[in-house]
């Protein structure tokens, strides 16, 4: 008999199974293939595109994007938010336009920065940091404010210096932000590069779905997709490898938000 | 008459499997005021959950005034140790909900539920939600709620275990003068001794998992009975001992087998 | 390093803040940045009192919330009847979870070609991305809202006599509304991103057209002011919600309001 575990996976598999099967044959008797295309041409558009080599470039375009994005956003999200983290006067000066700037809709200005940065890496990669940006800010400076303060007190009156707290307190409490922001920005920088790609781009694989939905070929949009997927589940796994790597104490996706991220 | 016939019901808990209860056969009679008592975990609930038709027995069978029970038994009432109550709902509208699942016409519902106000003393409360009631008043409204639509058992699970020593004896003593009212049978677990003797007809002692009865024994003690001088007097002291010795072997080999794990 | 700076000298602080920063884009623009490229304060705020007092801007707030509020609507609807359906199907819930964290992985962004397949150009497939982008906070707290529900009072109306029809009608559709309303707070201002990305992608009018219009004609003015309507907005809303939401509910404020200005 069957552990149970498997038998949970073994069901599974089988729901996703019925789903394609289920797919497979609505779309030529329920609805027309135009719509949602067909499973074996997915597969097929797919295998076309891994076979020819074709898909490496997007896949590239899009991982540069996204990785440059995240590295520039992330750091710099963090460094700005424990520098004004760390000083209550200038975080209370700073509050407000961290909140007008934190609502704002960053991808309301992809075309701004399209029409400045041109349709290449550049523009891509400014607004994914900006986005990144925004949020690992925000988070960092409300994570900063609540968990420092006690903790610092408590420092110093041990007799740290201001450089023994920035070692002992600062510097790892950043890495544990920096890794859990990560996670919280992976799905966003994936949206603001899919939305730069639509909205000007000549590879990528926004570009992809987009030139396929373009050209009214279902079969490659649902490939495209299917791909970017993938890219959405590696890097969440590469996130989760680097937060075991570099933050072993710390059990995985803890807080609310990563929680909900799931 | 409520008919358990070599009844087994186990759980899966991290994949193992844990018999809750295994061949258990009991017999009560109309009218009678039964305690369960047992060591935690040794299947009293789960035996009282048969016999309510939330649970179904793996093996034997549950009978109830001579019939098999398979689907939820709505002829008895229920009652646990959570203040389940409508939070939204005021007294009135808690106790008249099962009036309500019953489509008892409105005109009807006022004198039910004023009456049944009146049976536990909440009058001048009629309005008020469970946030603004006391523990022992919300314990209160689950018995109106319960005795409302007459069933002619009670099951009650630790009922008023939440409630502090006091409050605790004054609620035995208010189940047990409605009890001698309505006339009901009972089926009342508990871990507590003194609680069993002091208001049942009958205890029956379980033995640590799976359950099974060590002890089936009658408790003659004069209704009604004045809790007051009933814990002092020297029945009440022998009845004492008699059950807690056969008790005391039950938990302390559990405890020696290694715990329990609820 | 502890201690805060009075209350007027933080005030006086951010004066000093917002004065740099207005100041030195109107002065930078045209000496050293060619207006045409970045606007300039002074352009903003004329253009601004233009498009309220000429009454120009209304239209398109209009079709912009219009989008956003009935995606909302639709996405609530969807995601309850989801989150209540797997809510009281556990097993089926665990089976389906790594699925549906699958799906949610995927920018719902990326269903814009799908969507417009599906539902043609129009009003039609921007609701649906709406709708799909706040599916998910509505269907996962719709959810946890059913299984907090005590099953002790589902047992106990059940042998009352309770079908589950009646269960859920008195029980679990009660339970749920401070769920349902603390994710609609929180996916109001996912809405209107989603409403403006929208517009922005194939929108004829509506705030998102307009900075993409804007932007594409060269004028930046209207794009900035456009953008400063969308952050009033977006403030205005994450402000009511944090201030009545928490009274709304009734219950547990901590939920929300932190969430709210979670517009991205």
């Amino acid at each position: 008999m069957l552990s149970s575990r498997s038998r949970i996976a073994f069901a599974r598999f089988l729901i996703v199974a019925g789903i394609v099967v289920a797919w497979h044959f609505a779309s030529r008797t329920l609805i027309d293939p135009f719509y949602i295309s067909r499973p074996f041409d997915v597969a097929e558009r797919l295998w076309d595109w891994v076979s020819t080599g074709d898909i490496v470039e997007h896949v590239l375009t899009t991982m540069s994007e996204l990785v440059y994005g995240l590295v520039i956003g992330v750091v710099l999200g963090v460094l700005v938010a424990m520098i004004l983290g760390s000083s209550p006067t200038l975080a209370a000066v700073f509050r407000p336009f961290v909140t007008v700037a934190y609502s704002f809709p960053q991808l309301a200005l992809t075309p701004l920065y399209i029409l400045w940065f041109g349709v290449f890496l550049m523009p891509k990669v400014i607004l994914i940091s900006v986005v990144v940006f925004f949020l690992m800010f925000f988070n960092t400076f409300e994570g900063v404010k609540n968990v420092e303060g006690d903790l610092i007190a408590a420092m110093r009156v041990m007799g740290a210096k201001r450089l023994d707290v920035f070692r002992i307190v600062v510097l790892p409490a950043s890495a544990v932000f920096l890794i859990t922001g990560l996670r919280h920005a992976v799905p966003f920088a994936l949206r603001a590069a899919v939305f730069a790609e639509f909205l000007a781009s000549v590879r990528g694989l926004g570009f992809l779905a987009l030139t396929s939905a373009r050209s009214y070929s279902s079969a490659g949009l649902f490939a495209a997709l299917a791909v970017l997927l993938l890219v959405g589940v590696g890097l969440n796994a590469l996130v989760s490898w680097l937060e075991r790597v570099v933050l072993p104490w710390r059990s995985a996706g803890v807080d609310v938000t990563a929680a909900m991220q799931r | 008459m409520i008919n358990i016939k070599g009844v087994s019901k186990s759980f899966e808990k991290d994949g193992r499997k844990i018999d809750a209860v295994k061949d258990f056969s009991l017999t009560i009679n109309d009218g009678e005021f039964v305690a369960l008592i047992g060591p935690s975990g040794c299947g009293k609930s789960t035996v009282l959950n048969m016999i309510a038709g939330l649970l179904g027995p793996e093996e034997g069978a549950v009978e109830y005034n001579g019939e098999r029970v398979t689907a939820i038994n709505t002829s008895v009432g229920y009652m646990t140790q959570k203040d389940s109550l409508l939070p939204w709902r005021t007294t009135e509208g808690n106790i008249s909900a099962p009036l309500d699942i019953r489509r008892v016409p409105k005109s009807e519902r006022a004198a039910l539920v004023s009456q049944a106000i009146e049976k536990v003393r909440l009058e001048g409360f009629e309005r008020h939600h469970p946030d603004e009631l006391s523990g022992g008043m919300r314990k209160r409204v689950l018995l109106a709620r319960t005795l409302i639509y007459e069933p002619d058992t009670l099951l009650m699970d630790e009922p008023f275990a939440a409630l502090d020593a006091l409050l605790k004896l004054v609620m035995q003593e208010e189940l047990l003068r409605i009890w001698s009212e309505a006339r009901a049978t009972v089926v009342y677990v508990t871990h507590d001794l003194t609680e069993a003797i002091s208001i049942a007809d009958r205890i029956v002692v379980f033995s640590k998992r799976p359950g099974r009865i060590v002890l089936d024994l009658p408790i003659e003690l004069e209704r009604p009975r004045d809790f007051d001088t009933i814990r002092s007097s020297p029945e009440f002291l022998k009845l004492y001992n008699r059950v807690w010795a056969t008790l005391r072997r039950e938990v302390v080999s559990q405890e020696e087998a290694g715990g329990e794990s609820r | 390093m502890i201690d805060r700076a009075p209350m007027w000298r933080i005030r006086l602080y951010q004066l000093i803040v917002l004065g740099v920063f207005l100041g030195g884009w109107e002065w930078v623009s045209d000496r050293h940045i060619r207006t045409l490229w970045i606007s300039k304060p002074s352009l903003i705020a004329e253009r601004t009192l233009d498009w309220f007092s000429s009454g120009f801007i209304y239209s398109h707030i209009l079709a912009t919330l219009q989008i956003a509020g009935l995606g909302l609507l639709i996405g609530t609807a969807i995601g309850v009847v989801f989150g209540i359906v797997l809510g009281l199907q556990r097993s089926l819930s665990r089976l389906l979870d790594p699925i549906l964290g699958g799906a949610y992985t995927l920018p719902r962004i990326a269903f814009l070609p799908v969507l417009l397949f599906w539902f043609g150009f129009g009003f039609r497939p921007l609701v649906a991305l709406v709708a799909l982008m706040i599916f998910f906070v509505l269907f996962y707290n719709t959810r946890a809202g059913v299984e907090s529900v005590d099953g002790d009072l589902v047992a106990s109306m059940r042998v009352m006599g309770a079908t589950r029809i009646q269960v859920i009608r008195m029980v679990i559709l009660p339970s749920i509304v401070p769920f349902v309303l603390a994710a609609m707070m929180i996916a109001a201002p996912y809405a209107l991103v989603g409403a403006i990305v929208g517009e922005i992608f194939i929108g004829s009018k509506g705030l998102g057209f307009l900075i993409v219009s804007s932007t594409g004609g060269l004028d930046l003015t209207g794009t900035f002011t456009a953008c400063l309507v969308v952050t009033v907005i977006s403030l205005i809303a994450t402000l009511v919600i944090a201030r009545h939401g928490p009274r709304l509910l009734g219950r547990s404020p901590g939920t929300i309001g932190g969430n709210a200005g979670a517009a991205f």
